[in-house]
């Protein structure tokens, strides 16, 4: 009796510690995102959490906050545009490789556009003019990625962390335009009542977000990051800034 | 006595080491400040300085210093002769006055130090002394709010009501041209300054917009005279009851079930604020430490509120309107 209440103990022990430990123990992959917007960090969290409940996804409305978590806390995946992850990867020596890159309109990269009030910019005096733009990176390397695009030495740049900022930027007058991609255009519009002018800027454009993933992260995370990030649904998607995510 | 003197001799060496290294650290300190920041510690106030030192901490060699009202304005010209900094940035008003009065008993040279006001009520009348100074407006502006309302409603943001006193009638004005770009119209009813306002002022100014002029939206002003417990009871509230547009507001608390005055509020991004802050340095520091033309800024970015709970009929959100607030009061999402 003694004996059989012995290996029912052993039993139970062994089912625990074979099978529902490990289920227990099993931490979703973890997914640090900076991708600014609109919405808010914590709406975009909790909306992205119960769409992809495999995965645990947390949202970085400023980059500074972005930068240190990722470095203290290593996340299994990254999910940011491309210039980010690269000065990141320059500046700390991170390694992260692409997992699953956004498209829209059947493209990789966004066209950036100008929009001013009342006048349209000159491209060719770019370096005269005061530009707001949404700082995807510190002030100083927004200035040396911007200035790269415009193959200019020196430009002057305000950032701000919010896009609904940038129209404000316009409306009192402290930069002469504002840096912003193609699909946000209507954003703007929809939003003031402004005369907002826009002015094309044919050689410069930025590429869409990318998910990465570091250097240790296991296959098994990585198969349940594709799985998550391929099933959303579309409204979520474009919400992000994409129409669909693609494995490269 | 041998000992004596063997213990007063060592004294005498450390503390000539102490003071040698006082000089050392103090000519260091003089030769490597740019920003000294004069602040008290309070929670915003950090949040302005966090957001500041965040942006320029790389670029700018940054002294933060506790400043609040109970410091002697001896202190602070203390510091300001150890630091020797730049750039002096000075949070709230208190900051603002005790410098104001450092500089009528300071050497004229303190003068032409730039200095940067931030989170004072009407930071350009405060600072309309300092000829070197410049700043970030604390009062959020009636551009920001109603383009932000009226981003979030599909009810028409077109004619608000505004009710102010004598003494705020510049900034009314103000805030009537700004608002004019965006095709919205401020009306306005002006309560007579008196020592003590009567409900029966304020119920007629309110009758007068809401029903009158028939303005679709209100804003009520952070004015502390016109909300006091006794006036949010006898005047606002039994006025806005009746009132069927949305109400904004500069300060949460209005929008609180206990007070449940307001809609919508529109409050200063403190953190965001000091990153502005690090570019109205930033630009002062590309221009040779001189300050622009363009002296005071209005605060760009803000936190948004909603409490429609209190709402008795539809604030017609816009779809997806709730995702683009900070909070909801009541609910923490």
């Amino acid at each position: 009796m003694k004996w059989q209440g012995m290996k029912r103990i052993l039993l139970w022990f062994l089912l625990f510690e074979g099978l529902l430990l490990p289920c227990w123990s099993q931490e979703k992959p973890t997914v640090y995102a900076f991708l600014p917007s609109n919405l808010r960090p914590h709406a975009l969290q909790s909306l992205m959490n119960r769409e992809a409940p495999e995965v645990d996804i947390v949202f970085f409305g400023r980059f500074r906050e972005f930068e240190v978590q990722v470095l203290q806390n290593k996340p299994d995946a990254v999910l940011t545009y491309p210039m980010v992850v690269e000065y990141l990867s320059q500046s700390e020596n991170l390694s992260y490789k692409p997992l699953v890159t956004g498209i829209r309109a059947e493209k990789r990269v966004e066209p950036l556009m100008l929009m001013s009030v009342d006048r349209q910019i000159e491209v060719t005096s770019i370096d005269q003019t005061a530009i707001g733009v949404v700082s995807l990176m510190g002030r100083r390397q927004m200035g040396h990625f911007l200035a790269d695009k415009f193959k200019v030495g020196k430009i002057s740049i305000k950032t701000v962390t919010k896009l609904e900022d940038l129209l404000s930027l316009l409306q009192f007058e402290d930069v002469d335009a504002i840096l912003v991609p193609e699909s946000r255009l209507d954003y703007y519009k929809q939003r003031s009542k402004l005369n907002l002018v826009i002015t094309p800027l044919p050689d410069v454009s930025y590429r869409l977000p990318i998910l990465y993933v570091g250097p240790e992260a296991k296959e098994e995370d990585q198969k349940a990051l594709r799985e998550a990030f391929g099933k959303m649904e579309k409204g979520v998607i474009n919400l992000l800034g994409v129409d669909q995510w693609q494995t490269p | 006595m041998k000992c004596l003197s063997f213990m007063h001799r060592t004294t005498v060496v450390l503390l000539r080491m102490v003071s040698g290294v006082g000089l050392l650290v103090g000519t260091w300190l003089q030769a490597n400040t740019d920003i000294l920041v004069l602040t008290p510690e309070i929670p915003h106030f950090q949040l302005v300085v966090k957001g500041l030192v965040n942006e320029l901490g790389e670029d700018c060699r940054i002294e933060v210093v506790s400043f609040d009202q109970y410091s002697a304005i001896e202190r602070m010209g203390w510091m300001i002769e150890v630091y020797d900094p730049k750039l002096i940035v000075l949070l709230g008003n208190h900051t603002l006055k005790s410098y104001k009065k450092l500089l009528k008993i300071g050497p004229a040279s303190m003068q032409l130090r730039p200095v940067i006001g931030l989170m004072a009520v009407f930071v350009d009348r405060e600072m309309r002394t300092i000829r070197h100074g410049a700043g970030i407006h604390y009062e959020i502006q009636g551009l920001t709010i109603l383009t932000n309302l009226r981003s979030m409603t599909q009810l028409p943001v077109r004619r608000v009501g505004v009710l102010y006193r004598r003494n705020l009638r510049p900034f009314f004005e103000d805030q009537q041209s700004q608002v004019r770009r965006e095709k919205i119209e401020l009306v306005g009813f002006e309560i007579p300054t008196k020592e003590k306002i009567a409900p029966k002022d304020l119920r007629r100014g309110l009758r007068h917009l809401t029903e009158t002029e028939a303005v679709d939206t209100l804003w009520v002003l952070n004015d502390s005279e016109l909300l006091t417990p006794r006036l949010i009871r006898k005047a606002w509230r039994p006025v806005l009851k009746r009132f069927q547009g949305p109400v904004v507001v500069g300060v949460d608390q209005l929008l609180r079930d206990s007070v449940a005055l307001g809609h919508f509020a529109v409050v200063p991004d403190h953190l965001e604020l000091g990153v502005q802050a690090a570019d109205l340095v930033w630009e002062v520091r590309r221009q040779q430490w001189q300050i622009p033309e363009n002296r005071f800024r209005a605060p760009i970015s803000v936190e948004k509120i909603l409490n429609y709970r209190n709402v008795g009929y539809s604030l017609l959100l816009r779809n997806g309107a709730e995702l683009e607030v900070d909070y909801i009061v009541g609910e923490n999402f």
